[in-house]
C-alpha cells in the first residue's frame, strides 16, 4: 500500500454531501494530508496555480461553469499537471457516458455511489499508474 | 294423204337475155333498199319490159305482148307485196302463195338455212291444191339435201331434175320433175326454193330455170332485207333499253350549246330532277358542279374532244345535297352535230362506306396508339408509386403526368378527410397554370353538389361528356373551357380516399374506352394514395416511437443519476457511522446500520438492473469491448463474491472450481462478463442450501463453456424459459426478497450480445446447471470494435 499521508488531492464537486464523503474517506479514513475542494470551476486554472500540485484530481462531471470534461481539457494544457491522474467521479454510469469519459482522456472513473470499501485499493492502483474504471 | 301437184294455169317463158336484166334490176334493188318498186319502174322498166317482150309463154294462148305485160305485172306485183310485208313470215307466205297461184308452179316451198345448226328448215309451202302449209317439220342437214348441196358446192343458182321421184312426207308420191334455186344474201346461202311437177301432166317449160332463178333472187333479197330491218329494229330497241333502263345515269348534251338533249331515268334519279327540268338546260343552269376546278377541267376535255374515264366528280342535286359520281364522258356525233354523252355512276354511298372504313381504320390505329400511351402512363404512374411515398411529392406528379399524357384540360385530386368530413382539393394540374391553392369543399347542400362531391357521395363514376347538357355538371368560374368532365371516387376497399377529377376542353372527350382506362388509372391512384398515407402514418408512428424512446432513455439516465446521488450519501454516511469513523457505535447500532447499507445496496442493484434491462429492450446495450479479457480473473472475482455470500449466510455449501488451464485472453466486455457470472454464482449461492457449487470452465478451439452447477432444489422444466424473461420470477425466486427478477434475463442478453449462448439443465430435487458458451474471438465484436475505433 502506498502511503498517502504526505499527499494532497483535489476534488472538484458542487454537491456538499459528496465533498464531505470524499473528505471523510481520504482524510479521516485513509489519513491523506489534504483533500482540497473546489465547489465550482470558476477561474479554475488560476486557482490551480495557488494550490500545491495534487497527487490525483477527482472531477465531478456536472459542475459549473465548466464541466468535468472541459476542466480536463484545460488542466491538460498546464505543463505542471501533465502527469497528474485525473479521475472522473460521476453518477452518470451508463455505458455510453463512461465510454465518452474514456475517450475524453480521463485516467479513470469512479461511479457514484462511491464504494468507500474499495477506494483505498483504487487509489493505490491509480497512484501506481494504472487506469482504473470502477463505475458499477 | 296430200294431193299431188296438178296442172297449173299459167307458165311463164322467159328467155336468158331477159333473165340477166332482171338479175341486174334485183341487184340494184338490193342496193337501194326500200325503193325497189320505183326503181324497177324507173330504171329497170325498159329492160324488164324488153325481157318480158322476148319471153314466150308457150302454153298460154295469149299473145306475146299480153304475156310480157303480164310477166311485168306479175313481178311488179310480187315485188310490191314482198316489199310491204311486215314480217318475214308474211314474206314467206306471200312468196309461196304467189308461186303457185300466179306463177303456175304445182308445188312451191321455201327452205331456210340455219347457219348455227347448219341445217335447212322448211318454212312454208303451197301444195298443188293451193293450200298453204307450214313446212316446220322439215329439217335436213345440208349434205342430206344432196341435190341442193351439189348446187351450192358448184356455185350454180338453180337446176332442174327430170324423171325423178316426187316425195311427200318422205314417201314417193309420183314421178316428175323437180327444180331448186338457191337463195343468197350477197354471197351467203340463206336457203333454197323448190318446185315439183308431175311429168304426167307436162314437161317443164324452157324458161323455168330462169324464172326460178329470178324469183329466188327476189325472195332472197326480200328475206335479207327484212332480216336487216328486224336486226336494226332490235338494235335500236336494245339501245333504247340500254339508255333508259341503264342503272348508270346517262345524259346526252349538245357540245356547242351544252344543252341536254336526252336523259335517262337513272340520271334524273341521281340528281333529283324531272325530265322536263333537264332537257334544254345546261349543267351550269342546273348548277351541277360543286367545284369550279372540276367544271373547268371537264370543259377543257370536251373542247379538245377528249374522252374522260372514271373520273370522280362532286355533283349537286336539286335538293342541294352533294353526291359523288364516277363519270365517263365521250364525244359523239348525233345528226352531224357534236354531242357528248355522260355516264355517271353514283358512288356517294360507296365513297361514304370507304370513308367510314378509313375512319374506322384510323380510329382503330388511334385507339392502339392511345392504348400504348395509356399503358405507358399507367407504367409511369406505377413507377412513381414505387419510388415516391410522400403524398406531397407524389400527387403533383400524378396529376401532371395524367393531364399531359391524356392532353386534358384539368386533372385534380381531392382527398377526403374523415375527421373534417370534407373533401380537400389537394392538387390540380391545369393547362397553362402553375399551381392551385388547396381548398376545402364541404357538403353544404344536398341538392347542389358538383360532380366531385357526387362521385364522393355515390361512390360511383360521374360522367358528363357534354357539360352544357349535363344535369350533374356545375360550372366553375375559374375553369371556363371545360366541355366534358368525368370524376372517379378513389377507394381503398370500402374506404373513401377522395376523388380524381378529369376535365377536357372538348365535347365527348371520354369514350367508353377512355373511361375504362381512366377508371384503372383511378384505381392505381387509390393504391398510390393509400400507400402514401400508410407510409406517412408509419413515418409519424416511427417518429413518435423514436421520441418516446429518446425520452425514456433520457428519463432513465436522469433517474439513474438522480437516485445515485442520494444513495451516495446514504450508503457512505451509514458506513462511516457503522464503522466508527465518526465515533463509537454499539454492536446493536452496527447491526441496524448494516441493514440500512444492505437495503441501500439492493436499491442500487435494482437501479442498475432496471437500467440494464431498459437498455437491452431499447437495443441500446453497448459493450465496452476489449481484446485481452482474462475471463478466469473475472470468474475469480465472482467466486469471491459468492464465497462472501455463503459466509454471510453461514452456509456449508462449498464452491469447487474446475478450470481448464491456459485459457487464452478473449474478446469481450469484462465488466459485463463479470456481471453475468456474479449473477449466476450469487443465484447458486442463494438457492443452494447444502452440497456444492461447481464452477467448471472448458475451452475448445474457438470457444469456452462455463457451467455453474449447484445441488439446489432444481427448476421445473416449465419454468426454464420463464426465468429468462424480464420481470418474471419463479415461485422460488419470489420467495427471495432480494432479487429483482432481472438478473437472468440481463445475463442471457449480455451473453447473446457477446454472440454466445446461455442455457439451463436442471432436475428438480437434484440441482441446476447454467451454461454459458462464448466465442473466444468473436468476429462480430472485433468488427464492431473496428467500427467504433474508426468513428472516434
Amino acid at each position: 500500500m502506498v502511503s498517502i499521508t504526505d499527499k494532497t488531492f483535489l476534488y472538484v464537486e458542487d454537491d456538499a454531501l459528496s465533498q464531505e464523503i470524499m473528505k471523510l474517506i481520504l482524510e479521516d479514513m485513509l489519513g491523506a494530508k489534504e483533500l482540497i475542494i473546489f465547489a465550482d470551476s470558476k477561474n479554475i486554472l488560476e486557482r490551480l496555480d495557488r494550490i500545491a500540485i495534487p497527487s490525483i484530481i477527482f472531477l465531478d462531471i456536472h459542475v459549473e461553469p465548466y464541466s468535468g470534461l472541459q476542466i480536463l481539457e484545460m488542466v491538460r494544457t498546464k505543463p505542471d499537471f501533465e502527469n497528474i491522474p485525473i479521475i472522473a467521479v460521476t453518477a452518470s454510469v451508463m455505458n455510453d457516458e463512461v465510454q465518452q469519459l474514456r475517450q475524453a482522456g480521463f485516467d479513470g472513473g469512479i461511479g457514484k455511489p462511491i464504494d468507500q470499501d474499495v477506494i483505498p485499493e483504487l487509489i493505490d492502483r491509480i497512484l501506481n499508474g494504472e487506469e482504473v474504471w470502477h463505475v458499477t | 294423204m296430200r294431193r299431188l301437184f296438178e296442172t297449173h294455169k299459167l307458165t311463164l317463158l322467159v328467155i336468158g337475155t331477159i333473165s340477166m336484166s332482171v338479175v341486174l334490176i334485183v341487184l340494184l334493188t338490193m342496193l337501194f333498199d326500200g325503193v325497189l318498186a320505183h326503181i324497177i319502174v324507173a330504171i329497170g322498166g325498159v329492160l324488164l319490159g324488153t325481157a318480158i317482150l322476148n319471153g314466150v309463154y308457150r302454153h298460154a294462148r295469149l299473145s306475146g305482148e299480153e304475156n310480157l305485160n303480164r310477166q311485168f305485172h306479175l313481178l311488179n306485183t310480187i315485188n310490191n307485196r314482198l316489199a310491204n310485208a311486215d314480217t318475214l313470215d308474211e314474206i314467206y307466205r306471200q312468196a309461196v302463195t304467189f308461186a303457185v297461184n300466179d306463177l303456175a308452179f304445182e308445188r312451191f316451198a321455201i327452205f331456210l338455212y340455219d347457219p348455227i345448226e347448219k341445217v335447212f328448215l322448211g318454212t312454208y309451202g303451197v301444195d298443188t291444191d293451193g293450200t298453204l302449209r307450214n313446212e316446220g317439220y322439215f329439217k335436213r342437214s345440208v349434205k342430206e339435201m344432196d341435190r341442193v348441196y351439189t348446187l351450192i358446192e358448184n356455185g350454180v343458182r338453180s337446176k332442174l331434175w327430170q324423171g325423178v321421184p316426187i316425195y311427200d312426207n318422205n314417201k314417193v308420191v309420183g314421178v316428175g320433175w323437180n327444180a331448186n334455186a338457191i337463195l343468197y344474201e350477197g354471197t351467203t346461202v340463206i336457203g333454197w326454193v323448190a318446185t315439183d311437177n308431175f311429168i304426167t301432166h307436162r314437161d317443164p317449160p324452157p324458161y323455168l330455170l330462169d324464172l326460178l332463178t329470178q324469183y329466188g333472187i327476189l325472195i332472197g333479197h326480200h328475206i335479207s332485207r327484212k332480216r336487216k330491218e328486224i336486226q336494226i329494229g332490235e338494235t335500236e330497241e336494245r339501245f333504247y333499253k340500254a339508255f333508259h333502263a341503264n342503272p348508270a345515269g346517262i345524259v346526252v348534251a349538245n357540245l356547242n350549246t351544252f344543252q341536254y338533249v336526252d336523259v335517262n331515268a337513272a340520271f334524273l334519279k341521281i340528281f333529283g330532277y324531272t325530265r322536263e327540268e333537264v332537257i334544254g338546260k345546261s349543267p351550269d343552269e342546273l348548277n351541277l358542279y360543286v367545284n369550279d376546278d372540276d367544271r373547268v377541267y371537264v370543259l377543257n376535255k370536251l373542247r379538245n374532244r377528249e374522252t374522260i374515264r372514271g373520273m370522280e366528280l362532286k355533283g349537286r342535286r336539286k335538293d342541294g345535297n352533294i353526291i359523288i359520281g364516277r363519270n365517263s364522258i365521250e364525244v359523239i356525233e348525233v345528226d352531224g352535230e357534236p354531242h357528248y354523252l355522260v355516264m355517271s355512276e353514283d358512288v356517294t354511298e360507296q365513297k361514304n362506306t370507304e370513308a367510314a372504313l378509313q375512319k374506322a381504320k384510323d380510329e382503330l390505329e388511334q385507339r392502339v396508339l392511345e392504348r400504348t400511351r395509356d399503358l405507358k402512363v399507367a407504367m409511369d404512374v406505377s413507377r412513381e408509386i414505387a419510388t415516391v411515398l410522400d403524398l406531397d411529392e407524389l400527387l403533383p406528379k400524378l396529376v401532371a403526368l395524367t393531364r399531359e399524357s391524356f392532353d386534358l384540360y384539368v386533372v385534380s385530386i381531392f382527398i377526403w378527410s374523415p375527421q373534417m368530413q370534407a373533401l380537400t382539393l389537394r392538387v390540380a394540374s391545369i393547362r397553362g397554370q402553375d399551381k392551385v391553392e388547396a381548398q376545402h369543399l364541404m357538403f353544404t347542400n344536398e341538392q347542389d353538389y358538383g360532380m366531385v362531391l357526387r362521385a364522393q357521395k355515390t361512390g360511383e363514376m360521374v360522367l358528363a361528356n357534354n357539360v352544357t347538357e349535363s344535369p350533374v355538371y356545375s360550372p366553375v368560374d375559374s375553369l371556363p373551357q371545360t366541355r366534358s368532365e368525368v370524376t372517379f371516387p378513389l377507394m381503398a376497399g370500402d374506404h373513401y380516399l377522395g376523388v380524381v377529377d378529369l376535365q377536357a376542353d372538348k365535347v365527348n372527350r371520354f369514350s367508353p374506352e377512355d373511361v375504362r382506362i381512366l377508371k384503372s388509372l383511378a384505381d392505381i391512384f387509390s393504391i398510390a394514395i393509400q400507400n402514401a398515407q400508410l407510409y406517412a402514418q408509419q413515418v409519424n408512428l416511427a417518429e413518435e416511437l423514436q421520441a418516446v424512446d429518446t425520452m425514456k432513455s433520457q428519463f432513465l439516465a436522469s433517474m439513474s443519476h438522480e437516485l445515485r446521488t442520494p444513495l451516495n450519501a446514504i450508503l457512505n454516511f451509514t458506513k462511516f457511522v457503522s464503522r466508527g469513523t465518526l465515533g463509537e457505535v454499539t454492536p446493536k447500532q452496527v447491526q441496524a446500520l448494516e441493514k440500512v447499507i444492505k437495503s441501500g445496496q439492493h436499491l442500487l442493484s435494482l437501479i442498475n438492473d432496471i437500467l440494464d434491462i431498459s437498455k437491452i429492450e431499447a437495443d441500446a446495450m453497448n459493450l465496452f469491448i476489449e481484446v485481452d479479457v482474462d475471463l478466469i480473473s473475472e470468474l475469480l472475482v465472482a467466486v469471491d463474491t459468492g464465497r462472501n455470500l455463503l459466509l454471510e449466510n453461514n452456509s456449508d455449501v462449498k464452491i469447487v472450481m474446475d478450470f481448464d488451464k491456459d485459457l487464452p485472453r478473449m474478446v469481450g466486455d469484462k465488466r459485463r462478463l463479470r456481471q453475468v457470472f456474479l449473477n449466476l454464482i450469487s443465484n447458486a449461492c442463494k438457492f443452494t442450501e447444502k452440497g456444492t457449487i461447481t464452477i467448471r470452465l472448458r475451452y475448445q478451439d474457438d470457444h469456452v463453456v462455463v457451467a455453474v452447477i449447484d445441488t439446489g432444489t432444481g427448476i421445473p422444466i416449465e419454468e426454464h424459459e420463464m426465468i429468462f424473461s424480464a420481470f418474471k420470477q419463479t415461485k422460488n425466486g419470489m420467495r427471495q426478497r432480494e432479487g429483482t427478477g432481472l438478473g437472468l434475463p440481463i445475463s442471457r442478453r449480455l451473453v447473446e450480445a457477446h454472440h454466445g449462448e446461455m442455457w439451463l439443465e436442471s432436475t428438480v430435487g437434484k440441482g441446476s446447471a447454467f451454461f454459458v458458451k462464448l466465442p473466444l474471438r468473436s468476429k462480430e465484436l472485433l468488427a464492431q470494435l473496428e467500427k467504433d475505433t474508426n468513428v472516434t
